[in-house]
């Protein structure tokens, strides 16, 4: 008898569940709209995700369109072609530089869900206007890779990185690492990373001054009436490198390596660090038998008071936004639904955090990262020691890594000295249109 | 008034021109038009309206110096991949028609390079480059090979200028093989009986009777030499420090990296007249020097 009830109490409740969401999906016009990625390699994993909001939205169809190798190539055929997709996902900077097209997300209908976006939102707001053109997708940080097998090796369980708070403590941390026969670094060439990552990110932030002070020495270096060369947080910057020249294990040639051999040299104990980011783990989580690894800071000075020095560098390089150029305002509104599932609903998290391994900046995260190197950057990040790099990453001309990243490699294989280094970032600069 | 007969000549015409012409126009002539339009203005890529600004991005592309210097880089690298892919093409050519026992085996093997993507090829070969021989180098004592070719700016154009012939040279092959193929017989017997040695047979006898071969590969070697990107990306991505970038790349990060699609459509502009002039007047000289049988 009492299994007959819960039969029919269950029966009961399907069917008004049922009711419920056929008379929520009646209380709205269908509305297609589409969705661009620049997050490669996972289609499938994104057409299952997406395949998951359509059930919880079933008035929503979403076309998905995923990205080629020329990611924004590919998104602007899209234009041309007047099928601008509803949602993207792109890189700050872009959103930035097409944001006359984008929606002030803080407009939309319930912008409510910006109160659990703990940090970002200023690498999607533009300067001197208050509009959000995009939801941050993923927190990245960024400073020198450890192999944790190694200093524990060296230096005991029980050592600390915080520790190497100075330029002078950094150079004992490599020299004891050295002596015990491991090569201290390796430093990645490729432009993109000499260019935006050690220079554009570490140059144009909190190092240099508030972000007034980072304005308006770039808006001086464009005027062209700026010497780099005199500024004392570049030439810090380039002390460093100097360090990280001398000691790369890669130096005898420099220029020859690529990023997957030197991050397996990383991931397999053959050199102790390298300076680049938790996005990485992308990579490395290919190789067998990986031995621990995290971030730590990268100091620039000797001032142990400095709390930069115990700092390493955080971005929001991807964010959610909307078109607003060629989709109709009922494409929009359900734009906004799926950008803000994507960034804050346990299915958008948890692709972001398991497949991608990227921290987020949210205060309703559960899904539990298995990217040791975002685990480290969660850390630095809940503990406030993040370098803001956003004017780099927001205002910066967009080709600076194109132009700049060859001359940082001149430097790096010896062609060039620092004074020819600065005085090419100013002439590109003051070349600018 | 048409007759029935002119009306189906019509109808014929219209069912076999239009297709194509109709492909040719929207695929070819509007997007080139287009494109010259846009030379003109200054565009973001996605607006509908477009700000006329004359010949103001023509003018800043002659007036940046890196414009030149890739265009001379590419001048350097076309004369070296048209010369070494059109000599290899040439004597694996030769030596494909000659009496090689599995010569079909070796062409096809010889052509597979062609069927390789140029990106996909340009990854393979910065592994080898950057790995291969340096292992090579380094465990026979041979210092020039101990270190990447692609880390230096001189050996890196060497580099891609390897690279881009062994693949282009596969395809040149082809051609010059139809063309020794279509050597007569009679003429290279004649020669023999005349005391013709097989140097005398080659120069005097089959070289001219394959220049329209020879033509038609020089051509080919110039325009792909001159429009290289898959490549040039791939193998050495303009480095070491912006010492390979083609004009080509150039071209593509002026546009989608710069987001200077009016200064990228210029220089485009200024390239196809170049490319332009330069085939057409190497299709003119080497036509005039063709043997009319």
């Amino acid at each position: 008898m009492f299994k007959k009830i819960l039969a029919i109490l269950t029966a009961l409740a399907m069917l008004l569940s049922l009711t419920a969401a056929f008379a929520e999906s009646e209380a709205h016009n269908p509305v297609t709209i589409s969705y661009y990625s620049t997050q490669a390699g996972v289609d499938e994993e994104t057409v299952a995700t997406l395949n998951e909001f359509m059930k919880e939205y079933p008035w929503i169809t979403v076309n998905y369109y995923p990205c080629g190798d020329d990611q924004l190539a590919a998104w602007l055929a899209l234009y041309s072609a007047n099928t601008a997709p509803t949602v993207s996902l792109l890189d700050c900077g872009q959103i930035l530089n097409y944001s006359d097209y984008m929606m002030d997300l803080t407009k939309a209908e319930d912008p409510s869900f910006f109160n659990h976006v703990l940090s970002g939102t200023d690498f999607f707001q533009k300067e001197g206007d208050s509009a959000i053109y995009g939801i941050p997708g993923s927190y990245q940080g960024f400073s020198l890779l450890y192999n944790k097998t190694i200093v524990k090796k060296v230096f005991g369980d029980d050592f600390n990185v915080d520790t190497v708070n100075t330029v002078d403590k950094l150079v004992e941390f490599f020299d004891k690492i050295e002596a015990a026969g491991y090569p201290s670094t390796v430093v990645f060439s490729a432009d993109w990373a000499l260019g935006a990552h050690y220079l554009g990110c570490q140059l144009f932030s909190e190092w240099l001054g508030d972000k007034a002070t980072q304005r308006q020495v770039m808006a001086d270096l464009k005027a062209g009436n700026y010497k780099l060369i005199e500024n004392e947080h570049f030439n810090h910057l380039m002390d460093v490198f100097d360090i990280l020249m001398a000691r790369n294990v890669n130096k005898a040639d420099p220029l020859a390596d690529t990023q997957e051999g030197d991050l397996e040299m990383l991931a397999h104990g053959k050199v102790a660090t390298m300076f680049q980011g938790d996005w990485n783990w992308l990579m490395i989580r290919n190789f067998e038998n990986i031995d621990e690894l995290g971030i730590m800071h990268l100091p620039l000075t000797n001032d142990e008071n400095d709390a930069r020095n115990l700092k390493i560098l955080g971005s929001c390089p991807k964010g959610y936004c909307v078109d607003t150029y060629q989709n109709t305002p009922e494409q929009q509104a359900a734009g906004v639904l799926l950008a803000q599932w994507l960034a804050l609903s346990p299915a958008g998290e948890d692709f972001m955090v398991r497949l991608i391994g990227s921290t987020l900046p949210f205060d309703n995260v559960t899904a539990v990262n298995e990217n040791p190197l975002a685990v480290s950057t969660q850390e630095y990040l809940n503990a406030g020691r993040i370098l803001d790099c956003s004017t780099y990453l927001c205002e910066a001309p967009t080709d600076f890594w194109l132009m700049v990243g060859p001359m940082m490699q001149k430097y790096l294989a010896g062609q060039t000295d620092r004074a020819g280094l600065a005085e090419e970032i100013q002439e590109y600069f003051a070349d600018l249109d | 008034m048409l007759t029935r007969r002119g009306w189906d000549t019509w109808k014929l015409i219209l069912l076999f021109f239009c297709p194509a012409l109709f492909i040719w126009l929207t695929a070819m002539v509007i997007p080139f038009l287009y494109g010259i339009f846009i030379s003109f203005t200054k565009w973001d890529g996605i607006a509908t309206e477009y700000t006329l600004i004359g010949t103001a991005n023509y003018v800043k592309v002659f007036n940046t110096s890196k414009f030149w210097i890739s265009l001379q880089k590419t001048g350097i690298y076309t004369v070296g991949t048209v010369v070494l892919s059109n000599l290899l093409g040439l004597m694996l050519g030769l030596l494909l028609t000659s009496s090689l026992k599995g010569r079909n085996a070796f062409r096809t093997a010889i052509y597979v390079p062609n069927v390789v993507g140029g990106v996909a090829m340009g990854y393979i070969w910065q592994y080898i480059f950057s790995y291969g021989f340096t292992r090579i180098g380094q465990s026979l004592g041979i210092e020039s090979l101990s270190t990447s070719m692609l880390s230096d700016p001189n050996r890196a154009m060497v580099a891609l200028v390897l690279v881009s012939s062994w693949q282009l040279s596969a395809y040149l092959m082809i051609i010059y093989v139809a063309g020794f193929t279509n050597v007569p017989g009679e003429l290279v017997e004649a020669a023999r009986v005349d005391g013709a040695n097989s140097w005398g047979v080659f120069w005097h006898v089959r070289m001219p009777m394959i220049r329209p071969s020879v033509t038609i590969c020089l051509f080919l070697a110039i325009v792909r030499s001159f429009m290289v990107f898959d490549i040039n990306l791939s193998l050495t991505d303009g480095g070491p420090f912006g010492s390979t970038e083609m004009i080509a790349l150039r071209i593509y990060n002026t546009a989608f990296v710069s987001l200077k699609f009016g200064n990228a459509q210029a220089q485009a502009v200024i390239l196809f007249l170049i490319v332009a002039v330069i085939s057409v007047l190497q299709a003119y000289f080497t036509q005039r020097r063709e043997v009319q049988m």
